[in-house]
C-alpha cells in the first residue's frame, strides 16, 4: 500500500492506494497522527486506488475521529469503490463519515462548514 | 471439494490468504457482493488469529480449509493460540462507543458475525498432547 500526501487550498489529501488492512494500517495511523501534530484537521482521503479496506483499516479512521472532531476538523472521503463502501455500511460507518463522489464535492463538504 | 492453504502467522500474508480465497470462491454461485464481503470475514478470523492468537509470530502457521459445495461455503482456521473470544462480547459493536474510545480495533468479528451465517471458536485435540484452536465459518447462498 501506498499513500501520498498534498496540500490543497489549505486541505490535507491523501491518497491511498491498495489494500487498507491489518498489514498496512499502521502507515495511515502514522500519516494521520502527523497530520494532527501539524494541525492540519480537514482531511481529504482520495479512495480512487484504494482497493480494500478491512476492520483495522477502519479502526484507524474511528480512532482519530473524535480529536478531529474536537478540533472542528473531519474525515471526507470520495472516488469510494462500491466494495469498500460496503464495509463502511456494514457497520453503519457510512453515516458517522462523510463519503461523497467526488473531490470537488468533499471540498464542499469543508466549504459549507 | 476442499482446498487448503497453509501460511507463517505473520500479518504481511493477509494479502496473500485473500488472493487464495479469492480464487477458489471465484467459481461458485455466490454473488459478487457476497464474495466480496466473504473474502473480508475470513480474512479477519485470520487476522485475528495472526495477531490475538499468535503475537504475529511466523514460527507458528496458520491454516486454512476451504470446503466448497454447491451453495455452501464452509471454512476452518486451525492455529496453535488460543484466541476464542465470546459471542455475546464482540458479535454487536458500538460505533458510539469505539469512536468514544478512540479504539482501534475491535470490530473483526462484529463483521464476521454480520457477513457469515454462522461463527464458532473452539479447541480440538489432535493428539493426547496435542490440541489446536479451530475458527469455523460458514456462508450459504441461493
Amino acid at each position: 500500500m501506498k499513500i501520498t500526501k498534498s496540500l490543497d487550498e489549505g486541505l490535507l489529501k491523501l491518497g491511498i492506494d491498495g489494500d487498507l488492512d491489518a498489514s498496512s494500517a499502521v502507515q495511515v495511523d502514522d500519516v494521520i497522527q502527523s497530520a494532527f501534530d501539524e494541525e492540519r484537521y480537514h482531511i481529504l482521503v482520495d479512495c480512487k486506488d484504494l482497493k480494500y479496506i478491512s476492520s483495522a483499516g477502519l479502526g484507524v479512521f474511528i480512532s482519530h475521529l473524535e480529536d478531529f472532531k474536537s478540533k472542528s476538523g473531519a474525515f471526507v472521503f470520495y472516488h469510494m469503490n462500491d466494495n469498500v463502501y460496503n464495509v463502511f455500511q456494514l457497520l453503519g460507518l457510512h453515516q458517522l463519515f462523510a463519503i461523497v463522489t467526488d473531490e470537488t464535492e468533499a471540498k464542499d463538504v469543508f466549504s459549507r462548514s | 471439494m476442499k482446498v487448503s492453504y497453509l501460511t507463517p502467522c505473520r500479518r504481511q500474508h493477509l494479502r496473500d490468504i485473500r488472493q487464495f480465497v479469492h480464487q477458489h470462491i471465484e467459481q461458485t454461485g455466490m454473488s459478487d457482493v457476497d464474495r466480496h464481503k466473504v473474502v473480508l470475514a475470513i480474512d479477519e478470523a485470520c487476522a485475528n488469529a495472526i495477531l490475538h492468537g499468535n503475537d504475529n509470530d511466523a514460527s507458528r502457521q496458520l491454516q486454512i480449509d476451504l470446503f466448497l459445495q454447491k451453495s455452501k461455503l464452509k471454512v476452518e482456521i486451525y492455529d496453535v493460540g488460543d484466541y476464542r473470544p465470546e459471542k455475546k462480547k464482540w458479535s454487536m459493536a458500538d460505533i458510539d462507543q469505539h469512536v468514544k474510545e478512540k479504539r482501534k480495533g475491535g470490530l473483526g468479528l462484529c463483521i464476521m458475525y454480520r457477513i457469515m451465517d454462522s461463527v464458532s471458536f473452539f479447541p480440538r485435540k489432535l493428539t493426547a498432547k496435542q490440541t489446536i484452536n479451530v475458527c469455523a465459518l460458514v456462508k450459504s447462498w441461493v
